[in-house]
């Protein structure tokens, strides 16, 4: 049976880690396999480790408002692997207005600030996912 | 998926040959088309057990949760880095049995291996498969088998009372324990001994870490002394006692390997018949509901063992 699988990603020296591993169980939850990258990692290795496991989705957690400058990072990461259309990246944590605007400028699927409801996150990956399963 | 390819190949006989040409994302793609069994996942899994080499060392590691198998595996591949050896790791973490869904933990330990190009970590969920190795684990393990690394690491969900399996699909099997995990009456049950090439006391700083390596050589007491398996002392967070485990690994290897056409038989064997009782329990789970449902209105006048046996009755088995 197809599953949706996520990589839960932190990357730098960002030490909060409450959110990443709140949405692990949530993703848990409904039913996901999650896989957790750990704290300080690279967006290099965030980006290996996603095209190894095969996810769908990364979701990226930070709050130090770095989350620009690693979607970037990822963005390309992916791109250079041929992998961006495959692989999907989501982010959470620290986000400003101008923030998302160019996340979305860059193809971050979707932005979930501090405070979002984790259900409506889960509800946007199964909408997403919706078709693609088979 | 690329278009401009002659028409005689199909598209798992393609993929294939992308992860036989060491293409990283075709492999990972591979890993889930059988797992998730999406279409082809069997033509896949075909061309897999085709393709395969003996070339890897094949090392399991099991133990209850919590012993520090992720810990140890990290080290491990740090360990088979430094003589340059190309690693491939699956790594398996429980399913939830209630939203189907998993938290795979395993990589956090592993972490600084994600730049390394020469290290490839799988994590797979067990998928309703308790204790020993999931159905899932040993299909994407013919696969892993298509690839060139030199040694594959297997760390398996460790439950810790029959997984005997497990020794089958691997050279050797490393069993990591911790101090304070029961006492010499768990070493006393069958099943986590037998399996063992190697017995990993984890956390061997742990104050009771000496009480337990003795409890555990006394439980090989009755073995003779050239049989026992060794028992390593670890700490594995910090990395101490690896070097006598990778000298423990690498004495035990010539022997395993001469049990390697043993061991490829008796896979046959279990694979055969996993697939026909998977077949077989597929067809019949509708009629066992039903049955069952017949049982339980019947108010104990039938019995369950009258239905089974009607139903084993009707099965036919045709010789050819």
């Amino acid at each position: 049976m197809r599953k949706i699988r996520i990589l839960v990603a932190k990357v730098g020296c960002d030490i909060h880690e409450r959110g990443a591993l709140t949405m692990m169980t949530v993703y848990r939850d409904a039913g996901m396999e999650t896989i957790y990258t750990g704290r300080f990692q690279s967006e290099e290795g965030v980006v290996n480790a996603a095209i190894n496991e095969n996810v769908d989705f990364i979701s990226v957690s930070d709050l130090t408002g770095s989350l620009v400058i690693i979607c970037k990072k990822l963005m390309d990461g992916l791109k250079e692997q041929g992998a961006e259309n495959d692989i999907h990246v989501i982010c959470g944590g620290i986000i400003t207005d101008s923030d998302r605007e160019q996340l979305e400028a860059m193809g971050v699927l979707g932005a979930f600030g501090t405070g979002y409801p984790a259900e409506k996150t889960v509800e946007f990956i199964q909408d997403y996912m919706k078709d693609k399963l088979d | 998926m690329d278009e401009e390819v002659p028409m005689e190949k199909s598209k798992m006989q393609q993929l294939m040959d992308k992860i036989l040409s060491g293409d990283r994302r075709a492999f990972a793609q591979g890993i889930s088309v059988i797992e998730d069994r999406r279409k082809g996942w069997q033509e896949l899994l075909n061309e897999a057990y085709k393709n395969m080499n003996d070339h890897a060392l094949i090392i399991g590691i099991t133990g209850p949760g919590g012993a520090g198998k992720s810990t140890l595996t990290d080290k491990i591949i740090t360990e088979y880095r430094k003589l340059g050896k190309k690693v491939g790791v699956i790594a398996v973490d429980p399913s939830s049995p209630f939203s189907g869904g998993a938290v795979l933990g395993d990589r956090v330990r592993m972490g600084t291996h994600n730049t390394d190009a020469n290290v490839f970590i799988r994590s797979l969920g067990s998928r309703g498969c308790i204790g020993g190795i999931s159905e899932g684990t040993k299909r994407v393990l013919y696969l892993f088998k298509t690839f060139d690394f030199d040694v594959i690491l297997v760390e398996s969900l460790g439950v810790g009372q029959d997984e005997t399996e497990i020794t089958n699909f691997v050279d050797v099997t490393l069993v990591a324990l911790v101090p304070g995990f029961g006492d010499s009456i768990q070493m006393a049950k069958a099943g986590i001994q037998e399996i063992g090439n190697i017995f990993i006391v984890n956390k061997s700083d742990h104050p009771d870490a000496e009480l337990f390596t003795n409890q555990l050589k006394f439980s090989f007491g009755d073995m003779p002394v050239e049989e026992r398996p060794p028992i390593i002392n670890t700490v594995a967070s910090e990395g101490k006692g690896m070097n006598e485990l990778m000298g423990a690994i690498a004495a035990v290897v010539p022997n395993e390997y001469a049990r390697r056409e043993e061991k490829a038989r008796r896979r046959i064997h279990i694979e055969i018949e996993s697939e026909v009782l998977e077949k077989v329990m597929d067809i019949t789970r509708d009629i066992i509901v039903q049955k069952a449902q017949i049982v339980f209105d019947s108010e104990n006048k039938i019995t369950p063992y009258d239905v089974a046996a009607e139903m084993i009755e009707g099965i036919s088995f045709q010789e050819k």
